[in-house]
């Protein structure tokens, strides 16, 4: 989702300015939702 | 690249310690910032725990943030005893800088992550226009628990951080950041 044509657009900012920050948090809790018990988790 | 973050209030004699801890390296390149650090390009690798040392001594703190991966770059010079923090956020910065450092999906990213770290209300570094992509961590009420921004920067286009999710878990950090990575590259 993040542009890559241009190294100084490449950024989370120009993306959640483009996407607006409800889809984005959308787009960002369903990834996490799938990975959200993984390994990854911390004790 | 090395960043030794400076008290602006202390400027004078903490400019002469980040100077001593440059002093010996062999081949670097020092800048200062008006962000309250300086900077210590192509440091030697060898050469960087006794930098650290030295920058420990002089009791300012300083930290090694080359390569793709989420960081701490705006390096608050009082992270760690300002008042109002409830705990240390260098120990956060540092785990996600361990954990992105090489990692394909930071390794993607045209550039690094940046992440300022904050473990209090107070914004007193201005934060939330910090140039951060995936911006993680902040204090919300207690320990352990922290409010996921993003999408803040300054440079030529300056954004101020909203909020994605208001809670998230401190063992949860790692997946959070990851979830953002993904979406990003995806």
């Amino acid at each position: 989702m993040g542009r890559r044509d241009n190294i100084y657009k490449a950024r989370i900012k120009i993306l959640v300015h483009e996407l607006g920050i409800e889809k984005f948090a959308r787009e960002v809790e369903d990834e996490w939702l799938q990975m959200r018990d993984s390994a990854l988790t911390t004790r | 690249m090395f960043r030794v973050a400076i008290p602006t209030a202390r400027c004078r004699r903490a400019i002469a310690a980040a100077g001593a801890c440059r002093a010996p390296l062999t081949i670097a390149a020092t800048g200062i910032s008006p962000r309250g650090r300086t900077s210590v390009h192509w440091i030697k690798l060898a050469e960087l725990p006794g930098c650290a040392g030295r920058s420990r001594r002089s009791r300012i703190h300083a930290m090694q943030t080359s390569g793709n991966n989420t960081r701490n770059v705006t390096s608050d010079q009082w992270a760690g005893v300002a008042p109002g923090e409830i705990e240390d956020p260098r120990i956060w910065s540092e785990l996600l800088r361990q954990y992105t450092t090489l990692h394909p999906e930071s390794r993607s990213c045209h550039a690094s992550s940046n992440s300022p770290s904050r473990r209090s209300d107070h914004d007193r570094r201005g934060d939330q226009g910090a140039r951060y992509r995936p911006a993680p961590a902040q204090e919300r009420a207690r320990r352990n628990r922290l409010r996921g921004a993003g999408g803040g920067g300054l440079g030529r286009t300056p954004f101020i951080g909203k909020t994605i999710k208001p809670f998230v878990h401190g063992h949860n950090l790692l997946s959070y950041v990851e979830a953002i990575l993904r979406v990003y590259n995806q």
